[in-house]
């Protein structure tokens, strides 16, 4: 229906504005606003010598603005993260995006498609059926990780409004300038005695069993161990030795990063086919009746096997930080 | 892009000063209508949704005192500078003449650098 009386138009701009307000102020600030809007028409009809028209009323409601924005002015301005959180915000959620959310999605579509279940036993519809379920999976996962981290996000803006404690900061706790080709040398102490202990544990108790006394549990490997036991003792030495290089001069070299990056490929190839060979005959555990010894060997090799994009994904992330390191090497040695 | 760049701190630059301007034209009781022709007429002109947010602010920093009353006819609410308003207004406007000074010398610098 078509405003003829300009007052209409105004009330009801009023009472859109008013809307927004807060309930305490809305009475006065709309009757400031009326009393505002009232005396520009007075001008302009004072100047136009007639009343003022339904659309020359618009027209200057046009100009004071949307009544959502006008109200707005009014209100005091809140964010649910404030600009000091919003960059940490942002590198949170790239990080879940690259850590979390993109792996779930290339392993869980990987397990999905490479199982024999799915293409085997299942219908057209019942595969559709399935991948819908996977994506419903996957959407609920994104929406719950994204929602976790920014209500997180909103409480410490929160806490931050009433102490300030992201703004208290010292100088002399900055962290130390970051030199990229640095390795520090507790990591390289740690890295080496790990090698250690892992080269005496795995001579000791593995052939042609791994022997855990701790728990007195033995895990039985198939025929093909001894590639294995050898690989992974290999891959251990040469870790260790690069531990001792970086002990000496903690510091990556073009040489060391490509020895560093041959270990890592034969690690990640001895692992991720041990996942995949059902590397497991038997279990020995007290817990264990003998004749289920088997029975349990096989549900591990299913778990590995369960487990082997996730090993696939790890083994291609490793080589592609040492090939990123190889190369940011070269283009400092070329610079 | 250029006239856009130009635009953005031209408005940047202004709304820091809108502050004083209404301070300063409120030294004299005016209602909100008059208020923003007064700076119109020198000038400033301010829309209506910056202008009343703004004169709410002031009022509730204890810059400003306010009251309703009736002109011809009508309820308005007229404003006027606080005695604590005067005082930050006289602050203010010391820090905006050195402001100046100091951008003159700059200014006047630079041009005989030029030179």
């Amino acid at each position: 229906m078509a405003i003829s009386n300009p007052q209409d138009l105004i009330a009801r701009y009023l009472q859109a504005v008013s809307f927004w307000l807060p309930r305490a102020q809305r009475q006065d600030i709309a009757a400031e606003l009326a009393a505002d809007i009232q005396s520009q028409i007075d001008d302009r009809e004072a100047a136009l010598d007639r009343p003022i028209t339904v659309p020359e009323v618009e027209e200057l409601l046009r100009r004071r603005g949307a009544p959502i924005l006008v109200a707005n002015g009014y209100l005091p301005q809140r964010s649910l993260i404030g600009p000091l959180l919003m960059p940490i915000y942002l590198l949170i959620l790239r990080i879940l995006a690259l850590v979390c959310l993109i792996p779930s999605v290339v392993i869980g579509l990987a397990n999905l498609l490479l199982s024999h279940s799915f293409w085997a036993t299942h219908s057209a519809s019942q595969q559709f059926q399935n991948f819908g379920a996977f994506w419903n999976a996957m959407i609920s996962l994104a929406f719950s990780s994204i929602a976790t981290t920014t209500l997180a996000f909103a409480i410490l803006e929160q806490i931050n409004q009433r102490t300030n404690f992201l703004t208290r900061w010292e100088p002399h706790r900055l962290p130390a300038v970051r030199n990229p080709h640095h390795v520090p040398r507790s990591g390289s102490a740690i890295q080496l005695a790990v090698s250690i202990l892992f080269v005496c544990w795995w001579i000791k108790h593995a052939p042609p069993a791994v022997n855990f006394p701790m728990l007195h549990v033995s895990l039985l490997f198939t025929s093909g161990f001894p590639w294995f036991f050898w690989g992974f003792l290999l891959v251990s030495l040469c870790s260790g030795a690069i531990a001792v290089a970086h002990l000496v001069h903690p510091c990556w070299t073009r040489s060391r990063a490509i020895v560093n990056l041959a270990v890592d490929l034969l690690g990640s190839i001895l692992f991720c086919t041990l996942f995949r060979s059902n590397p497991f005959a038997a279990i020995f555990d007290p817990d264990i009746q003998p004749g289920q010894s088997v029975a349990a060997a096989q549900t591990i090799n299913h778990w590995l096997i369960t487990l082997y994009p996730w090993c696939l994904l790890i083994a291609v992330i490793t080589t592609g930080v040492n090939l990123y390191r190889i190369w940011r090497l070269n283009k400092n040695a070329s610079a | 892009m250029t006239s856009e760049s130009f635009e953005n701190l031209r408005l940047e630059l202004r709304r820091g000063s809108l502050v004083l301007a209404t301070l300063a034209a409120l030294r004299q009781e005016r209602y909100g209508y008059t208020l923003r022709k007064t700076l119109a007429e020198n000038g400033l002109d301010i829309e209506e949704s910056t202008l009343y947010p703004l004169l709410r602010r002031l009022e509730a920093q204890g810059l400003l005192t306010s009251q309703w009353r009736e002109e011809d006819k009508r309820n308005k609410r007229f404003y006027q500078l606080s005695a604590e308003g005067t005082e930050i207004l006289n602050q203010l406007l010391t820090e905006w003449r050195s402001i100046g000074t100091s951008l003159a010398a700059i200014l006047q610098e630079d041009s005989h650098g030029n030179l």
